[in-house]
């Protein structure tokens, strides 16, 4: 049952998050072919262009700079809110009254919408990320057109951050645990996220008027409720770790830098995970026991 | 001895403790093979009832069991029920909806959908956002019946739509029925069904009034149920 829940929960919403996914990936194409032209490349490549048209290209590729950034950050927030109006119609809507009344379980049904939420949300992300890229590889090709290579790049970033060969070098463990948490981050956030809001939203069930409006201030309740507990943790578990290693004399160590950095972000990452899971046992507790479609 | 099909016992539900029960202690044991009418006026519980037969709400005290399971998975596979609202994704065409109902219930007969639509004259390609209200009704009334129950809830099937429309729709139920399965009908338009129903079912604020054949009410009062009904909830 779950993968026949799955494949209709997917249709359901495939057509706008597919379309999100399509604008995000077009935009970064656009770019990428219209960094290509003489107009951009210019600036690089050293290709004589008018006064006009230098003055254009500039203006306009600052635009279309921010133009990126407000869609990544739209499009990422349309898929979401996307996901969360139709799990809310599905479920505690009119809709619910088929999707309640199937013959499967709460967690079928529910496990479902949060695996299709997962997927699209990761799509959309995945999206982003290769429109990223392609502006990127194009900004390569004009590099490489204007006689620069790998070397040249490197010899650059290495002019803007002086410090980094003996950072890497000192703090080769951390660096490698931050890359695991970046790799663990990706992989549960969009789970953490989807969970979020549709615990918040079931449990806006709970109110008998203004369920969705109560839903939408419990996700913030939940999301900034998250954030001050740990920042308050974490400041106390730092503020403990400073006075201990100032004694010690240890403070400046790079050691102590690590644990700064991965401490509280590893924190938050399980915090915000442990508090997804229990989410989705509330839904399922709130669903199974209190549901009462109006 | 006939089979109990519905069996409630003792069946509560108190959604404020400050105001009566919307249910109250209801025990009621329903056979198969007859077309009952759950009557009573708005706010008597007949929904609140109906919600807990399909699992939409929890009981406060009580139980029901259908085909001899607790309300849950299994009694959903017995039971095809028919809300008093558009429940089906309006963006949706009328042919996804059947293949969706077709892979999701393993009783649903799609060739017998797809002939009532024919009758209906309407086309399974358009989307249901097309659909004028009453044959949004008509459409979800054919997914119910194509589904080969052996319980049917149909919750205020005939409210809000023409009379003609009403004539289709119990012409349906009728043509659907089977003499094994059983339908449960909630209405308070009585007079428009009473002749198809076996038996009736009379339910105040949550309260049990009557539960027996229409053709006793008609014997034992020398009325028809429509009249006795209104006499009961007379204002």
């Amino acid at each position: 049952m779950l993968s026949k829940l799955i494949k209709y929960d997917w249709k359901s919403v495939c057509r706008v998050e597919g379309l999100l996914a399509i604008i995000m990936l077009a935009y970064g194409l656009l770019a990428a072919i219209m960094l290509q032209t003489p107009v951009y490349s210019g600036f690089v490549t050293g290709h004589k262009t008018t006064e006009s048209m230098q003055a254009f290209g500039f203006i306009s590729g600052g635009f279309g700079f921010v133009a990126l950034w407000i869609l990544i950050v739209g499009v990422e927030i349309a898929s979401v809110i996307y996901l969360a109006v139709r799990f809310y119609r599905s479920m505690y809507d009119d809709e619910g009254y088929l999707t309640h009344t199937l013959p499967s379980t709460t967690m079928e049904r529910l496990g479902s919408k949060l695996i299709v939420g997962y997927a699209w949300f990761m799509v959309v992300s995945l999206a982003v990320v290769v429109s990223l890229g392609l502006i990127a590889v194009s900004a390569l090709i004009i590099g490489h057109r204007a006689g620069y290579g790998f070397q040249q790049m490197k010899d650059g970033i290495l002019e803007f951050f002086p410090y980094m060969p003996e950072f890497l070098s000192n703090n080769k463990g951390t660096v490698v645990h931050l890359i695991v948490l970046f790799v663990f981050t990706a992989l549960l956030n969009p789970f953490i996220r989807i969970a979020r809001v549709f615990g918040a939203l079931t449990i806006g069930q709970l109110f008998k008027k203004n369920r969705g409006l109560m839903g939408v201030v419990f996700y913030f309740v939940i999301s900034w409720g998250t954030s001050f507990v740990l920042n308050v943790v974490s400041g106390i578990m730092r503020a403990f770790d400073v006075k201990r290693v100032y004694s010690l004399d240890e403070f400046g160590s790079s050691g102590f830098f690590s644990r700064m950095i991965t401490v509280g972000n590893d924190m938050s990452l399980a915090v915000n995970f442990a508090v997804a899971v229990a989410l989705v046992f509330v839904t399922r507790h709130i669903i199974d026991n209190k549901l009462n479609l109006i | 001895m006939e089979e109990c099909l519905v069996n409630i016992q003792q069946l509560t539900k108190i959604y404020d403790s400050n105001h009566y029960p919307a249910v109250n202690e209801l025990t009621l044991m329903l056979p198969r093979g007859r077309i009952i009418g759950l009557l009573g006026p708005n706010g008597s519980g007949k929904t609140t009832l109906i919600k807990m037969m399909n699992g939409l709400l929890k009981p406060t005290y009580g139980a029901i069991y259908i085909c001899g399971f607790p309300v849950g998975v299994e009694t959903r596979r017995h039971v095809s029920y028919l809300p008093d609202r558009t429940y089906l994704n309006n963006a949706s065409r009328i042919d996804e909806v059947l293949e969706m109902f077709n892979e999701l219930y393993d009783d649903f007969e799609i060739e017998k959908a797809y002939s009532m639509l024919f009758d209906l004259g309407v086309d399974p390609r358009v989307r249901l956002q097309t659909l004028s209200k009453g044959n949004k009704e008509k459409v979800q009334l054919i997914l119910v019946m194509s589904r080969r129950a052996d319980l049917y809830v149909l919750d205020e099937p005939i409210a809000g739509v023409d009379p003609a429309a009403r004539d289709y729709i119990m012409r349906t139920i009728l043509t659907a029925h089977r003499p094994d399965s059983t339908i449960l009908l909630s209405t308070h338009l009585i007079g428009d069904i009473e002749t198809v129903l076996d038996e009736v079912i009379f339910i105040r604020t949550g309260n049990l009034l009557l539960y027996n054949t229409a053709q006793y009410v008609r014997d034992q009062y020398g009325k028809s149920v429509d009249a006795y009904f209104r006499e009961v909830f007379a204002c």
